[in-house]
């Protein structure tokens, strides 16, 4: 699973298993009927035709590299306003 | 790399080698005790990346059943008010529309759950049927630690994620200060919203509040009025972005007012005295989106909003009436509408009871309350006497640690 990290970054990427879009409504569909539950116009339509949704602007690397660097200025403005009170 | 300063975009030149030798004594010992309990809670970066790592470990477990969806984390993890408790949440997000939570959110995770159950490092997994329902998942070595609560296309989650990132880092004194406010409401056993009390979310809500209108000179601005192309709920959430700094055009707080001056010490002691004596619980909401108290009433009044649950996508006529009020404080169009629903909602006394009984606070996307689990007049009761009480032990002892070896209120719920 550590290799599959990096392959997360790329929503196109193929995974090793893949579903076409009749056998992910299946499987939509079989679960739903098994729980008495639907599905929808809406989901059906999610499911055949998906929109790409991906996290890009919460890249990991990306989002570690921000808090550090929030946690740096924090440290830095708290140090000068020390200076000013003096 | 230093090109945020508190999430503003100023430019940081960082401190010259000869201030950094400079002693740590010039704050005063209440300000130093808080500043060091936050550093000794706060979120590690190493947490961090192992909670991102293994949001990216479902993704890609997820992605074969639902390809190019989104999977963002959510809540306190990523929105700067987060300490190292090891609990995420996650939204995946796989349409614009607002997903029916009844059904085809349950439909949706219930779809994850049978793909998870294949994979090596889940380790348990159980649905939870509630408003916004959500799939709690456990995980293996070396993960065991870590409690992931994944929801469906709550997208209103990201938003106040990406909202709360940015007050978080306006100043550096409003981290220190919701981490042991929130550590002392723990312990004061307010900070539990089964208990019909405050959930953390509602914590920080009512910190960001007091220090945009219970400070002299303010501390934090309201970021969804002067940054309305950044914080509008009609943002595509693809979008929204927390590594790009604010510009710095409309900010208007720091150039006015040396609001640095006043210390961490008494911030503290004047959120406890805000709460315990200052805002009218009977008469007042606390708005974080029009940036001051409003009457209570006008928020209860305003229509329910279409979706299930209070972290929901906000109802369409929101946008428009947030504008409205926004607009030079002329909210005229804002209280013809409201008095016609005050009619309205007070013809509903069910709405009215549930939603707004106690304390009001106004989820910044939604007309919500986040604070609707406190119905409880017994504990309300205790609540606000936890904050005298506080408030009345801090400013005379200055003492962080004896505020912290407080007693739990004893207030039981009444009538569950």
């Amino acid at each position: 699973s550590e290799a599959d990290e990096a392959a997360s970054f790329n929503p196109f990427l193929r995974s090793a298993v893949e579903y076409d879009a009749a056998a992910r409504l299946q499987m939509a569909e079989e679960i739903a009927s098994a729980r008495r539950l639907t599905v929808s116009p809406l989901l059906k339509d999610i499911i055949t035709k998906p929109e790409n949704f991906f996290q890009h602007c919460q890249q990991s690397t990306k989002m570690v590299e921000n808090a550090e660097q929030r946690r740096f200025v924090s440290f830095n403005t708290k140090r000068e306003a020390q200076i000013q009170l003096k | 790399t230093d090109e945020f300063r508190g999430g503003r975009g100023v430019a940081s030149p960082g401190p010259p080698a000869s201030l950094v030798s400079e002693p740590l004594s010039r704050m005063d010992v209440l300000s130093e005790k808080i500043w060091d309990y936050h550093n000794k809670v706060a979120q590690t970066d190493e947490m961090l990346q192992r909670k991102l790592h293994l949001r990216d470990m479902l993704y890609t477990a997820i992605s074969p059943v639902f390809p190019m969806s989104g999977l963002y984390v959510v809540g306190s993890s990523l929105n700067g008010f987060g300490n190292n408790s090891s609990d995420m949440d996650l939204c995946l997000m796989i349409t614009n529309k607002d997903l029916d939570q009844k059904n085809d959110a349950v439909v949706v995770l219930n779809l994850i759950l049978s793909t998870l159950q294949y994979e090596k490092f889940v380790a348990s997994q159980k649905l939870i049927l509630a408003k916004v329902p959500i799939l709690r998942i456990k995980f293996a070595a070396p993960f065991d630690d870590i409690t992931v609560d994944l929801n469906a296309n709550n997208s209103v989650a990201i938003r106040n994620t990406h909202l709360l990132c940015y007050y978080s880092s306006y100043d550096w004194r409003v981290r220190p200060l919701v981490s042991v406010v929130k550590e002392w409401a723990k312990r004061k056993g307010i900070n539990d919203a089964n208990k019909s009390s405050f959930t953390s979310y509602s914590l920080v809500l009512m910190v960001i509040h007091y220090l945009q209108c219970g400070t002299t000179p303010k501390v934090l601005p309201n970021l969804q009025q002067t940054y309305p192309d950044r914080f509008s709920n009609k943002v595509d959430v693809r979008t929204l972005n927390v590594t790009m700094p604010l510009d710095q055009k409309h900010d208007n707080l720091e150039q006015t007012s040396p609001s640095e001056k006043t210390t961490l010490g008494e911030l503290l002691i004047g959120f406890l005295d805000y709460y315990a004596n200052r805002f009218d619980y009977d008469h007042d909401a606390i708005s974080i989106r029009q940036g001051q108290r409003v009457e209570r009433a006008a928020l209860a009044a305003r229509p329910k909003m279409h979706t299930s649950g209070d972290k929901e996508t906000p109802p369409p006529s929101s946008s428009a009436s947030s504008s409205s009020l926004h607009n030079n404080g002329n909210n005229v169009n804002a209280g013809a509408l409201t008095s016609v629903m005050m009619h309205h909602a007070m013809s509903n006394p069910h709405f009215w009871r549930s939603q707004w009984r106690c304390v009001c606070i106004e989820e910044p996307f939604t007309n919500s309350n986040t604070a609707h689990s406190i119905y409880d007049e017994m504990v309300f009761g205790a609540i606000k006497e936890a904050f005298r009480e506080a408030h009345g032990e801090l400013q005379h002892n200055h003492d962080l640690d004896r505020l912290m070896e407080c007693e739990p209120i004893k207030a039981s719920i009444t009538n569950a």
